[in-house]
């Protein structure tokens, strides 16, 4: 069985790195795509301009809110907008524990927030439980499969 | 009364005038009879050798003593015999003599004087008596009461027996005797009547203020006989005038505009107020309507207004524009109220003009003001949202490639080296925490403090309860006084208590028994909460430094902490209004006190800190 993508909108590359080591060493098996801004996330979500030949939606999109060219908070809004990615998991994860962004991040509709935690042992166990929880356990509406 | 009136002119209508020199001395004799002046005339000149004329005409009143018979033919009165003399000459026994013969040569019966005072004194005292003004007169050597009338009576609340024959002495207080004396005194030696406008004197009801005059009654040398006193009580006209001075100096001294108007808006009174706030002086506005002074824009809500104000008697004060006598336009805010006659009849309207420039500028300045440290917080919050997000990212780099190279790279590690990684990654950690606790101590100051009745026991004992979860190996002692009620914000205060309780949770660690106690004593009215531990305590010395950001008394290797707990102590309780403080002494625990302000100004409540 092949597993549907993750998508991780990160433009840090320490971060992205950090992340994938994390996923990694959590053993999830999905593959992950990395989009580093807005613009390419949301190329991706939809299936446009680079990302036209991408075939099946990501299973999982881990979201960072502050992006170059699109900002996290508008690439949810705009997939929450589109009927095709209304109902996808978007785990926010980000350095922000604002409560403006915790509040913006639920109404615009996030499945989860996350912040990620300095110390890496602990991001580790963070990505592991979220992988757990959102790849394994959660169960997607039909129209996702 | 009229028949003796008619009698009396009947007599006065011829006058027999005789002359003796140098003196002067007028006999005079009046009759009703038939008897003719020539008949007279002749009868005196050959009785006393001297030539006399017959005077015919109207009586003059006397001015001098005066001693009179009436000439009596049987039953009836039908003439009068007198003797008149000048200021310079009594009436003397000799006088008597002279005129018993005149009487004899005239050849009329002389009777007895009648007493016809007896009446006219009983006339004069019933006058005096009922004369609402005091009236007194006093002997002129001693000056002891002679007489004194019920006004007076009732003025001094003592019976007349109790005054008469006694003098100021008797009656008054020295210093006032003497004052009364003195003008007693003044009044007979200068013989003339001496004015006391304003006096006081001591009466049974307390003190009356007199308006007095005093009269010297002189005898025919001029030596003064009796001092006539007559007083007014004006105690309560100068209590009214008292009042109506104070109120007029108020008004003259008033800053604000005090005008008053006619029912239909003459001004009929003008201050100095008025005159700065309009340039206009009295003489020149008084007189014209009101309305010279409201701008046409602002006319009809000004007439609006006075017809409120006379349909229900009342207005409240309003902010509106009025125009000066140079055209500038002022903004003041205008009290309004009907003056009333004693009917209760409306005579006038009063109004209170305050110039509200300043005030006006004020409110601008505070809006203005408020509106820049609005920006100032935006512009604080973008800032600590980019120390969240941007100055945490690299920590988190930092210590995950320094775990990646404890994992990845452990073979080619030496134990110095997996040191070196371990502290590089503690302290980003560290780090984290710190940035962490600034950016709780700034959203701490952002936030508003909302003001509510809160139950600190139960908070400290909460934060008590948190903090035995979170070390359940530690044996802590807490107690926490019941029933400890203050005002305040709830969620501020619990982290307060917070950061108290873990201070001293930390700080007890070492001690085989820790005690913590939570506990409120009163001091000057004043109500101080505290939180006590039986710790590691702290040098009185460096007191000044606990509250500092950043600042720690301990090395991090004995007491962990990111140094800003007791900073973010002290701006709550600051933006409560109170103060916070500590005692101790090393090895000896510590108590840490604060206070939380019982009347609070909003402003001091909501006011972000810089």
């Amino acid at each position: 069985m092949t597993h549907s993508a993750i998508l991780l909108v990160e433009d840090n590359p320490n971060d992205e790195a950090l992340t994938l080591r994390a996923l990694k060493r959590s053993n999830v098996a999905n593959p992950v795509v990395v989009a580093r801004d807005g613009a390419e996330a949301l190329d991706y979500l939809f299936a446009r301009g680079a990302h036209a030949a991408r075939e099946r939606l990501p299973q999982l999109v881990l979201l960072d809110l502050k992006l170059p060219k699109i900002d996290g908070l508008d690439v949810l809004k705009a997939l929450r907008a589109d009927e095709r990615t209304r109902l996808l998991p978007v785990v926010i994860l980000t350095s922000s524990l604002e409560e403006q962004d915790l509040i913006r991040g639920y109404s615009f509709g996030a499945n989860s927030y996350v912040r990620k935690p300095v110390d890496f042992a602990e991001f580790v166990e963070s990505v592991r439980q979220l992988g757990m929880y959102w790849l394994v356990l959660n169960e997607i509406p039909p129209a996702l499969r | 009364m009229a028949d003796e009136g008619t009698t009396h002119a009947a007599l006065h209508s011829m006058h027999l005038r005789w002359q003796v020199l140098p003196d002067v001395v007028r006999i005079l004799w009046e009759t009703r009879g038939q008897a003719t002046l020539a008949a007279v005339e002749a009868r005196l000149r050959e009785a006393l050798g001297v030539t006399c004329t017959i005077h015919l005409g109207a009586s003059t009143p006397a001015a001098g003593p005066h001693l009179a018979f009436p000439i009596r033919s049987g039953d009836q009165t039908v003439g009068m015999l007198s003797v008149e003399a000048s200021d310079a000459h009594t009436v003397s026994e000799s006088d008597r003599a002279l005129l018993a013969s005149v009487a004899d040569i005239l050849g009329v019966p002389l009777s007895q004087p009648e007493r016809d005072s007896d009446h006219a004194d009983k006339f004069l005292d019933a006058i005096i008596e009922n004369i609402p003004d005091m009236i007194f007169v006093k002997d002129a050597a001693g000056l002891a009461f002679k007489k004194f009338n019920r006004a007076g009576e009732r003025l001094l609340g003592v019976a007349r027996e109790a005054l008469i024959g006694k003098n100021d002495y008797d009656l008054f207080p020295p210093e006032q005797a003497k004052f009364f004396q003195e003008k007693d005194r003044n009044t007979l030696n200068g013989k003339t009547m001496v004015e006391i406008d304003e006096e006081p004197i001591e009466t049974a009801t307390g003190r009356r203020w007199l308006h007095t005059k005093k009269v010297p009654v002189l005898d025919v040398d001029g030596s003064p006989l009796y001092l006539l006193g007559i007083s007014e009580d004006i105690t309560e006209k100068k209590a009214d005038e008292e009042a109506l001075r104070r109120l007029a100096a108020l008004v003259d001294s008033s800053s604000d505009a005090i005008v008053s108007t006619s029912p239909d808006g003459q001004i009929t009174t003008w201050n100095l107020g008025a005159e700065k706030l309009f340039g206009f002086r009295a003489e020149e506005i008084i007189g014209k309507h009101i309305s010279a002074l409201v701008p046409p824009s602002r006319l009809a809500e000004s007439r609006a207004v006075t017809q409120r104000l006379k349909s229900t008697g009342a207005v409240v004060p309003y902010e509106t524009v009025r125009r000066r006598k140079d055209g500038r336009e002022v903004d003041v805010s205008i009290s309004s109220s009907l003056i009333h006659d004693r009917a209760g009849e409306v005579i006038g309207i009063s109004k209170i003009v305050r110039d509200i420039t300043e005030l006006k500028r004020a409110e601008l300045a505070v809006v203005r003001a408020r509106d820049v440290a609005e920006a100032a917080n935006r512009e604080l919050e973008s800032f600590s949202y980019s120390v969240a997000h941007d100055l945490r990212a690299p920590l988190r780099a930092i210590d995950g490639f320094s775990q990646a190279l404890l994992e990845d790279c452990a073979e080619v590690l030496n134990p110095e080296g997996r040191d070196h990684l371990d502290r590089v990654r503690k302290n980003a950690q560290h780090m984290a925490q710190l940035i962490d606790a600034l950016l709780a101590l700034s959203r701490m100051t952002r936030s508003e403090v909302e003001r509510a009745p809160v139950d600190l026991s139960a908070i400290a004992q909460s934060a008590a309860d948190t903090l035995k979860r979170a070390s359940p190996q530690r044996k802590v002692e807490v107690t926490v006084q019941e029933g400890l009620q203050a005002t305040g914000d709830a969620r501020l205060l619990s982290i307060v208590f917070t950061n108290l309780l873990g201070n001293a949770w930390k700080f007890t660690a070492k001690q085989p028994v820790a005690r913590i106690d939570v506990s409120c004593v009163e001091d000057n009215g004043r109500h101080v909460y505290r939180v006590r531990d039986n710790g590691a305590g702290f040098d009185m010395a460096f007191a000044g430094k606990l509250f500092g950001v950043f600042q720690r008394l301990h090395p991090v290797a004995e007491f962990e902490g990111t140094g800003v707990g007791l900073a973010t102590v002290q701006r709550i309780i600051r933006r409560h209004g109170g103060e916070v403080w500590a005692q101790s002494s090393l090895g000896d625990g510590a108590t840490f006190c604060f206070t939380l302000s019982e009347t609070q100004s909003p402003s001091e409540m909501t006011s972000p800190q810089p």
